[in-house]
């Protein structure tokens, strides 16, 4: 259940290991935010394609988003931050799924 | 620094808050001139071109490779060091590295300020390399002094670093923490972060208000001020994030 949405939705799409059929547009979405981050040679085609379906409000607004949490992750490592225990409680089922656990990051966290 | 050439028309607020950022970043802060704090967003660029940082992230680990970075030459040798690992390879720094940097003489609240330039310029970057526009010239430093103001009331518990709790958050400073909206936790651990430079916090959640979701959007479900649904936006920030490997 997402706090931010009040609905259930399959988070294949996250990390590349499903979809997420409940997200409209969400590969167009996913695709953007990994050529922005990972993938430079991709991003006119995938910054095309978000236009072509959804306009240019939408790219901006994709940009921001990915441009902030492009930031963010990096202030959020850098400091060492913890994740809230009340999330880490609420999380550990989608965090197995999608293996974060496993992330280097997560080596600083208390799992429990 | 403008968007007039932008290829899709930019939201007012996103251009007011970016040029409000490149004055923040211009001017002088509370541990570094204005000149420092250039220095460090022009060092965050370069780190892209550096190859030790290229040979580090490509390394199974990135401290068994050791060298020299192709830096610009203005900053001491264990910010350039900082400045380009969080760069280029945030996912895999450590405690124990952090506290290399501080031995190696940078103050915590210098090293918090300098986090907080780099995550500033590169919010921006990335925002403009997003929508295929080049990047906008650094500012010119404005002259002055730092404020050198450490916040009282700082602790170490939910991080690395001090941070400054809610409950001992005082001034400008008690605007980064949401409270009575919607479902909203007392705090979010990520919003403490840059607290013990409260100056460096409350700009950067300037960004996240106009880039992301305000609080009263991020904790009420049915507040949406993008023109995009919030699945969309929250797919978008958990793909940035598993792309890094944050697992905040």
């Amino acid at each position: 259940m997402s706090l931010q949405t009040d609905g259930d939705a399959d988070l294949g799409l996250v990390n590349a290991t499903g979809d997420s059929p409940d997200i409209p547009n969400g590969m167009l979405f996913a695709d953007f935010a990994e050529a922005v981050v990972v993938d430079r040679a991709a991003l006119p085609a995938a910054r095309n394609a978000l236009h072509d379906e959804l306009g240019s409000d939408a790219v901006v607004d994709a940009a921001g988003v990915s441009a902030l949490f492009n930031a963010i992750n990096r202030v959020a490592d850098a400091i060492g931050i913890q994740v809230e225990n009340s999330k880490l409680e609420r999380t550990a089922d989608f965090r197995e799924a999608l293996g974060l656990d496993d992330y280097q990051t997560a080596r600083f966290q208390k799992l429990g | 620094m403008n968007y007039d050439d932008a290829p899709y028309p930019v939201r007012q607020n996103i251009q007011d808050a970016h040029r409000k950022v490149w004055r923040h970043i211009a001017s002088p802060g509370t541990w570094f001139d204005g000149a420092t704090r250039v220095a460090i967003a022009a060092e965050t660029r370069q780190a892209a071109h550096c190859s030790l940082c290229a040979q580090r992230k490509a390394a199974l680990s990135p401290y068994t490779v050791n060298g020299d970075h192709d830096g610009l030459g203005v900053l001491p040798d264990t910010m350039v060091e900082a400045i380009h690992r969080i760069a280029t390879d945030p996912a895999r720094l450590t405690e124990d590295w952090v506290r290399s940097m501080l031995e190696g003489g940078i103050a915590d609240t210098e090293y918090v300020e300098m986090v907080a330039v780099l995550a500033h310029t590169m919010c921006v970057d990335t925002f403009t390399d997003g929508l295929g526009m080049e990047r906008h010239a650094l500012p010119e430093a404005i002259p002055g002094d730092p404020s050198r103001e450490r916040p009282d009331g700082a602790i170490v518990d939910t991080a690395w670093l001090p941070t400054v709790p809610p409950e001992n958050a005082s001034g400008d400073l008690l605007s980064i923490y949401p409270s009575n909206i919607g479902d909203a936790p007392n705090a979010p651990h990520v919003r403490r972060a840059m607290s013990l430079v409260p100056k460096e916090a409350l700009s950067f959640f300037g960004l996240n208000d106009v880039q992301y979701l305000p609080p009263e959007a991020m904790w009420q479900i049915d507040v949406n001020p993008r023109s995009i649904e919030k699945s969309q936006v929250e797919l978008v920030a958990s793909r940035v994030s598993a792309l890094n490997g944050c697992f905040y």
